[in-house]
């Protein structure tokens, strides 16, 4: 199986669109996100990484949900694929793996 | 959703959301919108309305990014290449006349624009194939008499050393006389060369390639030469080269000196002013001509090579007064120019700059942008107006699903095949008219000239212009409703045709100008060739006087007149109509103090009216019998106006020599018709007269040369005989005239030949769009004659307002050029009507073609789909 590697940011959107489970359209994302890791980052942003997401296969997407906020616009909905899941747990394992190996020594001071 | 909720989501910037829509793609648009416009809800109710729509735009905008970005549909081009060829090829076939005319005005626009791009090139490029050739200059001197200043390249020996010796910028200042006439013997063998004499250290200043011999040492030794391969190929044969003898053989020189060959070099390439096929030492020149140590005696052309990176104005500041320290004079300026700007910047009018050949190349180079341009415009006119014909094909191809895209595409493949149709034919032209393009401009250039970098220009050209013609044309096709199209009931915009019709105006206007400019100048050139001079200068023809004519002459002169077909013989400094020397060391009874007036003057033998057939207002010519004559002078008429009218018997003074005026000349034309008469003063001094006319017997001319010829050889039998015929002389100087007039002739042509191409291309428009009118009339009974008038009533009208225009115009312009002529004629309406109807009947042939057509087509046809 080919590696795709995710960049930060992309792993931070993905996990925030597994998070909205189902409820992952654009402003919400941003909204999490914001919530969550206390970066705002621009609609465009978030817009052209889950663009990105998709490319690699990562996320799904339908559309749905239109509002009168939105003018009449439908939202589209993201969702994690099999694939983006298994990215993501790969990745919590390699991290998990080398924090177990870490001195304490090494990292002492935390947050806080 | 209703209109009230609408209403609550408060409105969100316009401009924001228009941008979006320009560049976002479609299937990302709504849902972005939709972000967009929930956000802007969150904003106004966090941070009010003016920053909710700042930030609106603001991330609007952000979306700018790859990922949103319509696909610009480039619908591979090449599938339906073939098919858009195929068809292309099958309109030209089904439509010949129509394209022919259009190629044939692209390939005119493209050849006059090749022609005039290689000229402009060969034009730039003189003097610039030397090395360091940015550091030589020529000097030039401002002379400012009675209040006018003169320039002059003419200078004394003395400005070029003492440049050299007091200013470290200079490196070289090199003083030469070109434009010699050598008569160059080889054993018994004698040939005529050009050259000129030049200091030996000309060729540290211009790097002039030395096949043999060595540059630095060439011309140090006073009785060396330095001649040109051609030369050498000329006394030594085809294998000179391999001779390996040519250096050191010796050559005699006008039959006086014997010099050493010392160096060859490459021959001289034609774009370089200075030409020469061999050259002699400067010191040789001055050993025979004691007058050069004057400071007046100005007859050197001077290069100065300065040091790299020295500024020019600061040397020209610094050497400005140079003649008048040594001179004490005060009414001279000397003052460095480029080298390599003067063959196209050298005239000077009042001490300023004033142009030269530059003129000429600016000129054509804007005749040529403006012959591609109405090129242009014309094959655009044609292809639009003719467009009703593809009209179905393209409403096809639309229904059938073809974009606007594609189609431009078709047309634009079009238009530049045609192009390159007619860069073919252009390029064809070219080749076959270069030698006439050679006679015309005097230029040389050859097939191996035309070499890869002006073909790729050619090409270029031609593909720019096909795809700037073809451009609007393509645009307008495909912007084809095809249901208008395919109902039938499609008509054209007439939109363009106030433009069409205001370039119809212009182009006839233009080529009624240049008729009318054409017959002017051929007009004025017949007028110059047959206007009285003051001397015949038919039947009188001249020689260099040298050897035993020199020291023989009486002797040639009795001979000559016992000979059949010669009347008689004189000498003289100069052909008298042309330019020669001049000065101010004239004094009078009666002269201003510090008058400086510049008289001509012209050393003569006996009999010098008399074989000039010039007229005497009073007193004689200079005669044998009188022995003093050789103090006396004759005056012109001008001169006798300027000394103070009765001025025979009266004393003269020419440099320093006084003596007396025994008669008064009619005025006759020196110089040139540019200018007025001249005062000018005649002295008896054979030595000084170098040129031996002869005025032969009307009719027998060639009796005359025979005699001449025999004459000739006898005394000189190592000189090759030459001669010049003074009409012949005359006409020559008025050669630029006469390119101008033919120049005039060959673009009138052309215009008229596209404006016809315009009118055509309105005339079918017009038709066309009323078919239908014309349709009924005839149903109606009009005859085919009415129907003709009517429809042609309208285009005279404009041919006859560019007529109009041009009249005025062209009258000025042609005045203008006239006040340059001292002597001009008065350009008569007669050849402004003669042009405005040769315009309006041509106008005329090619209106009634199309009304014609037109009216004798079956009514049923074009009423058919009523």
């Amino acid at each position: 199986m080919k590696k795709t590697y995710l960049g930060e940011f992309e792993e931070v959107v993905l996990l925030t669109v597994a998070l909205l489970f189902d409820q992952a359209y654009g402003v919400a994302i941003t909204e999490a996100l914001e919530e969550q890791t206390g970066r705002s980052p621009s609609i465009s942003a978030v817009h052209a990484t889950l663009h990105r997401l998709a490319e690699k296969g990562f996320v799904n997407s339908r559309m749905g949900g239109a509002t009168t906020e939105r003018g009449g616009r439908r939202k589209r909905f993201f969702t994690v694929t099999p694939a983006g899941s298994r990215a993501l747990h790969e990745i919590k394992e390699v991290r998990q793996q080398l924090w177990q190996q870490i001195p304490p020594k090494a990292l002492q001071w935390k947050m806080g | 959703m209703n209109n009230r909720e609408k209403k609550q989501c408060a409105d969100p910037p316009q401009w924001g959301n228009r941008i979006l829509v320009w560049f976002c793609a479609p299937h990302l648009l709504e849902e972005v919108h939709g972000d967009l416009l929930e956000l802007y809800g969150i904003w106004v109710k966090k941070y009010g309305v003016k920053k909710a729509r700042w930030l609106y735009f603001f991330n609007a905008i952000k979306f700018f990014r790859p990922f949103a970005f319509k696909s610009i549909t480039f619908n591979n081009p090449t599938d339906m290449f073939k098919n858009y060829v195929k068809i292309a090829f099958r309109n030209v076939l089904r439509q010949k006349s129509y394209a022919f005319i259009n190629v044939a005005g692209l390939s005119i626009g493209l050849v006059c624009s090749f022609f005039i791009l290689l000229w402009v090139t060969n034009e730039t490029s003189y003097d610039r194939f030397y090395k360091e050739g940015d550091q030589i200059h020529q000097v030039w001197r401002h002379m400012t008499t009675e209040g006018q200043i003169n320039t002059y390249r003419s200078l004394p020996k003395h400005v070029a050393e003492t440049m050299e010796a007091e200013y470290p910028e200079v490196l070289e200042a090199v003083p030469t006389r070109f434009s010699q006439q050598f008569v160059m013997t080889t054993g018994d063998r004698s040939y005529r060369e050009a050259g000129g004499y030049v200091d030996p250290d000309f060729f540290q200043v211009f790097s002039f390639p030395f096949l043999q011999g060595n540059p630095e040492t060439a011309l140090q030794g006073i009785g060396s030469v330095v001649i040109t391969a051609r030369t050498a190929r000329k006394l030594f044969g085809e294998d000179w080269q391999t001779r390996g003898d040519v250096l050191g053989q010796s050559l005699t020189i006008d039959h006086r000196r014997e010099f050493i060959i010392t160096g060859v070099v490459r021959d001289v390439p034609k774009n370089s002013t200075i030409q020469f096929d061999m050259l002699l030492p400067t010191q040789e020149y001055i050993e025979r001509n004691a007058q050069v140590e004057n400071w007046y005696y100005m007859v050197f052309t001077i290069y100065v090579k300065l040091q790299k990176g020295a500024s020019l104005e600061a040397f020209n500041a610094k050497v400005s007064d140079l003649f008048n320290k040594y001179t004490g004079a005060s009414d001279h300026q000397i003052f460095l120019q480029p080298f390599e700007d003067v063959y196209l910047h050298s005239v000077y009018r009042e001490g300023q700059l004033a142009g030269g050949r530059i003129q000429y190349v600016r000129i054509l180079s804007a005749i040529a942008l403006f012959l591609l341009l109405i090129a242009c415009i014309n094959f655009m006119n044609l292809a639009t107006a003719r467009s009703s014909q593809r009209a179905r094909e393209i409403g096809v191809r639309k229904v059938i699903g073809a974009h606007q895209q594609s189609l431009i595409s078709q047309f634009m493949t079009e238009s530049i095949a045609m192009a390159l149709i007619a860069f073919l034919v252009a390029l064809g032209s070219v080749f076959a008219l270069l030698p006439a393009f050679n006679d015309l401009t005097g230029k040389h250039i050859t097939f191996a000239d035309l070499n890869g970098s002006f073909l790729l220009g050619f090409l270029g050209i031609s593909l720019i212009v096909g795809g700037l013609s073809g451009s609007y044309p393509a645009l307008y096709l495909a912007s084809f409703n095809p249901v208008a199209v395919l109902r039938g009931t499609f008509r054209q915009r007439s939109g363009a045709v106030n433009l069409r019709k205001g370039l119809v105006v212009f182009q006839f206007a233009l080529s009624v100008m240049l008729i009318i400019s054409t017959v002017a100048v051929y007009q004025q050139l017949d007028y110059i060739r047959t206007t009285n001079l003051g001397m015949e200068r038919e039947n009188l023809l001249f020689v260099a006087r040298e050897g035993a004519l020199v020291s023989q002459y009486e002797a040639v002169r009795q001979e000559l007149l016992k000979h059949p077909g010669i009347a008689s013989v004189t000498a003289s400094g100069n052909n008298p109509l042309t330019y020669a020397s001049n000065t101010t060391s004239v004094n009078w009874e009666g002269k201003a103090p510090n008058n400086s007036q510049l008289f001509h003057i012209i050393n003569v033998n006996y009999d010098f009216v008399e074989t000039m057939r010039m007229e005497l207002a009073a007193g004689r010519d200079f005669s044998r019998t009188f022995g003093t004559d050789s103090e006396n002078y004759l005056v012109n008429e001008e001169a006798a106006r300027i000394l103070g009218q009765a001025v025979l018997s009266k004393p003269l003074e020419v440099y320093g020599q006084k003596g007396q005026i025994v008669g008064v000349v009619k005025d006759f034309i020196m110089n040139s018709l540019y200018s007025p008469i001249e005062p000018t003063i005649i002295r008896l001094d054979p030595e000084a007269a170098g040129l031996l006319f002869v005025r032969t017997e009307p009719g027998r001319t060639q009796e005359a040369l025979a005699s001449l010829e025999t004459v000739y050889k006898r005394f000189n039998p190592g000189y090759p005989f030459e001669y010049t015929f003074v009409d012949q002389a005359f006409e020559r100087t008025y050669r630029s005239e006469a390119v101008m007039g033919t120049l005039a002739n060959i673009f009138a042509v052309i215009a008229l030949f596209i404006s016809c191409l315009g009118l055509f291309g309105l005339t079918s428009f017009m038709v066309e769009q009323r078919t239908k009118e014309v349709g009924v009339r005839k149903v109606l009974g009009a005859s085919l004659a009415g129907i003709v008038v009517l429809l042609s009533k309208d285009f005279l009208k404009l041919v006859l307002i560019g007529f109009m225009i041009a009249t005025p115009i062209t009258w000025y312009a042609m005045n203008q050029w006239l006040e340059n002529f001292a002597y001009r004629i008065d350009v008569s309406p007669v050849v402004f009507l003669l042009a405005g109807l040769a315009a309006i009947l041509i106008a005329l042939a090619t209106v009634s073609w199309q009304s014609a057509k037109a009216a004798l087509m079956n009514p049923v046809d074009s009423l058919r789909n009523e």
